[in-house]
């Protein structure tokens, strides 16, 4: 079965689209755009992924079972 | 205290070990047929040794040899006595002129009860693969040996085995861990025993033979003991405590281990007539192999939809083939495939945080991709093709990531050493005001791409996470970010990109040479 997945035909777009827009920007700029300042938050998956582990670790601390 | 590495030996003995001499009837005939010995001769095979030298260690001249045997005659009334014997390995057959110096092991005879039984108390042996093989060998260390021809030195990793009496499989894992993360590069089975609590004296706090091994609680109280911090991982759904779900132990496993710390890992063993009900056994790990040319990462989110987190990036563990360590029962340097130990048999994982860090690996390595979406988010198509490429692979969710701790001296280094394909570095001055900003020890996450990570082993750049909270319960604080053109410093929520003429890929970061 011949598979070409979501992932890798989006990033054959993107990488075409780059090379697209930079064969047009190099004719119109000469100097290049400041990159923006931005700010960063944490996204709703990973703290709900911290939290599960942090959950899990608190409760291991009581669980030792075993010798070695 | 004179050890079996400082004490000069008696009666030396040299074997041209090339020609017709055999391994297996040399261990046959002079040390009762010892399973371990024959393999660490065989990895003397694969290292060409040509030469051994065999001498006695003798109680008068060995502290520590006097200390375990007196520590036996305290465990086992019937012990009588025990001998050591310490066999070299060279690469030259010339006992004048031995050449490069392979390895060591100690040779443990002790007379219980009439009986004579063996072990290999110690060996450091030269890891039998390099980088070239695609092996890592992260925690080796230098170890001098002084013999009847000389001083010599070899790197490796400390071996040892139990005696099921004074030490078990779990003194023998410590030993190993230990041994490469302590200043003295050795520690003595007394000293474990003593934060462990073991009283050889004491039938309720003995171990081996009979008795029963270390709790995970006096694992933990031992590397307490010897100023560590160690996180331990269990796996008990017999207990009410199963890992959570979708989480893989080994990914938990190898984030501790590419910060060039060993771990130990703990796993149940099928019942039998001769273990009995639920026997456990410990191990250490310290390595690992690569394989650059892999199928799994991709085939295993593509065509089996395992490990949700892999959808959206790949962790660079995908690409890791076995695990390299140390089985007492089996011989240093054995390798375990990735995924043979399932969560049906692990059971433990004891890792260790870098001095200062709080975050564990697995808390970082989210929130930096989580950072590095959001940049990509973000980014106006720019006049650098290889940040756009970073950007296009993070958004389509191929992104590879390699997380480990670095002290920030060490980073400097690395940055200073950094040069794309056009040899071009980051300006002096942008590396010096990035280490003015960052904290002594932190997170590196290292970005790159599933043809440039295994292949040419180099990366987009670096994501850069904090190695603690500023508050309970807060998040760990991305600080800082290096990526094609453009470096970020970053204050609390806010980043503020700059540019930098190192615009290209460049080298992954190495422990080390070999």
């Amino acid at each position: 079965m011949a598979l070409m997945t979501y992932s890798t035909k989006r990033l054959t777009e993107e990488l075409q689209r780059s090379v697209e827009l930079r064969n047009t920007a190099q004719k119109s700029a000469d100097r290049p755009e400041p990159l923006p300042q931005g700010r960063f938050e944490a996204s709703a998956d990973v703290v709900a992924y911290v939290q599960k582990m942090r959950a899990y670790r608190e409760q291991a601390k009581s669980v030792r079972v075993g010798r070695y | 205290m004179a050890d079996f590495r400082s004490t000069s030996g008696s009666a030396p003995e040299w074997f041209s070990t090339d020609g017709t001499f055999s391994n297996f009837e040399f261990v046959d005939t002079r040390f009762n047929s010892d399973p371990i010995l024959r393999r660490i001769l065989s990895l003397g095979r694969k290292l060409s040794y040509k030469g051994l030298l065999i001498e006695e260690i003798r109680e008068s001249d060995c502290a520590l040899l006097a200390e375990e045997n007196q520590a036996l005659a305290v465990r086992l009334t019937s012990f009588r006595r025990g001998r050591a014997f310490r066999l070299s390995l060279f690469a030259n057959a010339d006992r004048a002129a031995p050449g490069e110096f392979l390895g060591y092991a100690i040779y443990k005879q002790d007379e219980v009860a009439g009986i004579r039984v063996s072990h290999i108390y110690e060996a450091v042996i030269r890891p039998p693969r390099r980088h070239r093989q695609n092996n890592f060998v992260h925690c080796e260390r230098p170890y001098d040996v002084t013999t009847a021809l000389g001083r010599f030195s070899v790197n490796g990793v400390l071996y040892a085995q139990q005696n099921d009496a004074t030490f078990v499989c779990a003194h023998v894992a410590l030993r190993t861990l230990l041994s490469s993360m302590l200043a003295a590069g050795d520690v003595s089975y007394r000293e474990i025993n003593r934060f462990a609590g073991v009283d050889h004296a004491d039938p309720a706090r003995r171990v081996g033979n009979g008795a029963s091994g270390l709790q995970p609680d006096q694992i933990e109280a031992v590397l307490r003991g010897f100023g560590f911090t160690p996180q331990l991982i269990v796996h008990e759904p017999s207990h009410g405590l199963p890992l959570p779900a979708h989480v893989e132990f080994q990914r938990l496993l190898y984030g501790y281990l590419e910060s060039n710390l060993p771990v130990l890992i703990g796993f149940e063993l099928t019942p039998s007539n001769a273990t009995g009900p639920g026997p456990r056994h410990i191990i250490p790990i310290f390595g690992h192999t690569f394989n650059e040319d892999l199928w799994v990462p991709e085939a295993e989110r593509v065509y089996f939809g395992h490990n949700p987190h892999n959808r959206t990036y790949y962790p660079s563990e995908s690409w890791l083939s076995s695990y390299v360590g140390h089985d007492d029962n089996f011989g240093p340097y054995v390798c375990l495939p990735r995924h043979y130990l399932t969560a049906q048999s692990f059971r433990l994982l004891v890792g260790m945080l870098p001095n200062g860090t709080t975050v564990p690996p697995d808390e970082a390595e989210p929130i930096a991709f989580d950072f590095a979406a959001q940049v990509a988010a973000t980014l106006p198509f720019s006049d650098v093709p290889w940040l756009d490429r970073f950007a296009s692979f993070c958004r389509s969710g191929l992104l590879v990531l390699r997380t480990f701790s670095l002290a920030r001296d060490a980073y400097v280094v690395e940055l200073r050493r950094l040069k794309d394909r056009n040899d071009l570095d980051l300006e002096p001055q942008l590396i010096d005001r990035l280490a003015a900003h960052l904290p002594e020890r932190f997170w590196v996450i290292e970005v790159s791409a599933p043809e440039l990570f295994p292949g040419s082993r180099r990366k987009f750049g670096e994501l850069l996470v904090a190695a603690t909270t500023n508050s309970a319960g807060g998040l760990p604080e991305v600080v800082g970010a290096r990526l094609p053109g453009v470096v970020f410093f970053v204050q609390g929520v806010a980043f503020n990109p700059e540019r930098t003429r190192l615009t290209g890929h460049t080298d992954l970061y190495s422990y080390s040479a070999t």
